[in-house]
């Protein structure tokens, strides 16, 4: 790390500890290549097993093909591990310094966060040699059984759900009978559950997080810039994502309302929901021109009700169909249950090939009989389907 | 200790999925251009199901949970969609597996569809693979990876082994022991002293009849043949020269595209498509050039003379020629066929065949073998 940088580093920290009152732990700032911030970002983390979804994740960050420029990352650990890309302007690295400053003090104080291990950057390298070494034992099959979990968990996991409804989650119901399973699926099982639920929060206090960060950046270097450099930190404050700007906005207003000690009690206890629920004012909606486009492409500022219902379910959903599994049935027949309660506009067609493509993963983890069940909001009784493992489709019961 | 590029392994093992949809590449699908082209990017799409990690999806698409979308009104770096999974920016958010509701579309430049799909006639037509290689640094870029990731670290391997393996396996693989160690590559693999190739400059021209007599089933197999020379071509010569020409009663240059899709209309006049073939080789000097000729000869009675002429002055630009004759009908010999068949027995430089779905093989087979050796590389 440049030793100049270091010095603004200790700076930016004794602003951020001793008069904004943040409280993280450690952090390590690593000056890293584009291309290695390319990979933690599409892996989530540095060393971890590989499969080729991250590949395809790469291959956006690293050949420009993603949103956005990243100018950093951090990792919730304890270190917390922040990479800067080499790339960055000397103020770029400055904004990002302060940014990962707010990360960390969130990671180390929001609920959230603090259950989850705080070791998992050496944990996931542990997984990821492991992994290797199973895929010189088992070939193609351990791909082929990384794809089924991911494709599942990734469907499935979400820990807003409350733990007694875990039973019904069609990932949990899996690893629950993942008793009879070889050696190595159980390991991988257990590896990809304990992945996800170390990432699920990050999806879950999304805005949350990345509104303080923003906002604590905001005042760490509204103290510490000279005109020259706020004005930089202007320009590049108005191209951050959305969801930034929407999390600051709320905590600006809370801090305008209620000072900033109550902005640190916010902090602590919020997830998304919580988050937006008690504090997204319909004053927000309008200044940031939130809405919804109506058929001829106009845009008509939402009610603050219906902003709200949205994002609850964006959160609740991760933006896919849930599958819920009929455990009573499942437990007498043997049998996997699932089932899917349409709403209205929510119509799922089973037979479609992308959806079978989807049984398909559930039964290389399940390997036995899957019955699916869909109701319609009209109908009282369901529509039952069955996969077929032989050619590989769902057939109507 | 150098760092493995974790990232590159699994685009690398994203890239190989990919690829396993060469199947479904069939040069049928050229044809139908309009359905499979891009007009705006020029790009060959398929549809897939599997490139992205398969979840449920809705009828409705991009609603993802039905829920109406938010947008931002003043959003300036975006379309104004609230894009909640945002994995750019700063924190990345996920374990990769946000991207199943996007539309599951394998995209190539025309380019990458034409390696693809010649490798997939190569194995179709069980071809041989050339046991020499023309250029220094071609290293087996999949081997590569599979290797870092079997053995998980570079620290942990046994240099020495590796080297002896490394070695062996490269006799093995290349049979040659013409090799220099690339030091950049850890000693992990053997390079091939390079042969200096790359000043050869050649010429390669291929001109295809598309008059009415040539049906879509003889214009697919011109293609294929042509798809398949290229195979070989490119491992010689790496920055040739290619110009496609078609002609009917008039002669055209043409793009790749247009040369892949063309549909046959029209009368045929062989000294159209051979005179443009020599004009346009007269701006090449220095090169070496290899002319291809696809027809089924039946020429025009009152073209044969010029045809004749032509050919004789091609005849003396180039270094190689070879006429393909399609829908081949031995009962009824052309006077152009019968000319030139007479010039083969004269001269080495002109080859003559019969073209069908077994001459291909057999055709390149000698081409790679007898003619390879002939060959300036």
């Amino acid at each position: 790390m440049d030793k100049k940088l270091n010095i603004e580093i200790c700076k930016l920290e004794r602003i951020a500890k001793e008069q904004l009152g943040l409280d993280f732990y450690p952090i390590q700032f690593n000056l890293v290549s584009p291309g290695y911030i390319s990979q933690i970002a599409s892996f989530g983390l540095p060393e971890r097993f590989i499969h080729w979804d991250f590949g395809r994740e790469y291959k956006k960050f690293n050949r420009g093909g993603g949103d956005m420029k990243i100018l950093e990352l951090v990792l919730n650990n304890n270190p917390a591990y922040a990479y800067l890309s080499k790339d960055n302007t000397y103020n770029e690295n400055l904004f990002v310094i302060a940014h990962v400053m707010g990360h960390a003090d969130f990671f180390k104080n929001n609920g959230n966060f603090k259950k989850l291990s705080q070791n998992m950057v050496d944990k996931a390298a542990v997984n990821a040699k492991i992994v290797d070494m199973l895929r010189v034992e088992y070939g193609e099959k351990i791909d082929e059984y990384l794809t089924s979990l991911l494709s599942v968990a990734s469907s499935s996991i979400n820990s807003l759900q409350y733990e007694y409804k875990k039973k019904e989650n069609l990932f949990y119901y899996l690893y629950g009978h993942a008793g009879k399973n070889e050696c190595y699926q159980k390991f991988l099982f257990d590896m990809i559950k304990e992945e996800f639920e170390y990432f699920d929060p990050i999806y879950r206090a999304q805005i949350a997080n990345e509104g303080w960060a923003t906002f604590a950046e905001f005042n760490i270097l509204k103290e510490y810039f000279n005109p020259q450099q706020w004005w930089d930190f202007a320009r590049n404050f108005g191209l951050r994502p959305e969801v930034y700007k929407l999390g600051f906005e709320i905590y600006n207003s809370i801090y305008k309302e209620n000072g900033w000690g109550k902005c640190l009690d916010v902090r602590m206890c919020c997830d998304d929901i919580a988050f937006v629920q008690s504090y997204l004012s319909q004053n927000i909606v309008n200044m940031l021109k939130m809405g919804f486009k109506k058929d001829s492409g106009k845009l008509e500022i939402a009610n603050i009700d219906d902003v709200i219902s949205t994002l609850v379910v964006q959160k609740q959903t991760k933006g896919c169909p849930i599958f819920t599994v009929d455990t009573e049935n499942s437990e007498k027949s043997g049998s996997l249950y699932i089932f899917y309660e349409c709403k209205p506009g929510e119509e799922l067609d089973p037979l479609n090939p992308r959806n079978t493509a989807f049984f398909k993963q559930i039964y290389n983890l399940w390997r036995n009989d899957i019955i699916f069940e869909i109701y319609y909001p009209d109908s009282i009784k369901g529509k039952e389907y069955l996969y077929d493992p032989e050619d590989k489709i769902m057939r109507i019961l | 200790m150098k760092r493995i590029n974790r990232g590159k392994i699994a685009e690398d093992a994203h890239e190989k999925l990919k690829r396993s949809f060469k199947d479904k590449i069939d040069l049928d699908l050229l044809l139908q251009k309009e359905k499979f082209i891009d007009p705006e990017t020029h790009k060959i799409k398929f549809e897939t199901d599997n490139l992205y990690l398969p979840r449920p999806f809705l009828k409705e698409e991009g609603n993802g949970n039905g829920s109406k979308e938010l947008v931002f009104g003043d959003c300036a770096d975006c379309d104004g969609t609230l894009n909640i999974p945002d994995n750019g920016g700063g924190l990345d958010n996920s374990a990769g597996a946000e991207s199943s509701c996007e539309v599951n579309y394998v995209e190539f430049s025309l380019e990458e569809f034409i390696k693809m799909a010649q490798e997939f006639l190569i194995e179709d037509l069980k071809l041989p693979e050339l046991n020499f290689v023309m250029t220094g640094g071609n290293v087996k870029e999949d081997r590569e990876y599979d290797d870092f990731s079997r053995f998980g670290a570079l620290d942990e391997l046994d240099i020495d082994q590796t080297f002896e393996d490394s070695l062996v396996r490269h006799l093995s693989e290349k049979r040659t022991g013409a090799c220099i160690l690339d030091p950049k590559k850890d000693g992990w693999y053997w390079n091939e002293i390079e042969k200096k190739v790359s000043d050869v400059m050649v010429l390669e021209e291929y001109v295809m009849d598309i008059s009415g007599s040539i049906n879509p089933e003889t214009s697919k197999l011109i293609r294929k043949t042509v798809f398949c020379l290229w195979y070989y071509l490119d491992k010689f010569y790496q920055k040739n020269e290619r110009k496609y020409i078609f002609f009917n009663d008039n002669a055209k240059e043409v793009t790749l595209e247009e040369f892949l899709s063309v549909e046959p209309v029209g009368g045929t006049r062989l000294s159209e498509g051979i005179k443009l073939g020599y004009e346009i080789s007269q701006e090449y000097r220095d090169y070496n050039k290899f002319f291809f000729f696809f027809s089924d000869l039946d020429n025009s009675t009152n073209d044969d003379e010029a045809a004749y002429e032509y050919i004789e002055r091609v005849l003396e630009e180039f270094d190689y020629i070879y006429i393909a004759r399609v829908n081949p009908n031995k009962k009824n010999l052309t006077g152009f066929y019968k000319y030139v068949e007479k010039l083969s027995r004269d001269n080495a430089k002109i080859y003559i065949f019969d073209l069908n779905e077994s001459s291909i093989k057999e055709m390149l087979l000698y081409f790679l073998g007898q003619n390879g050796q002939k060959i300036k590389y």
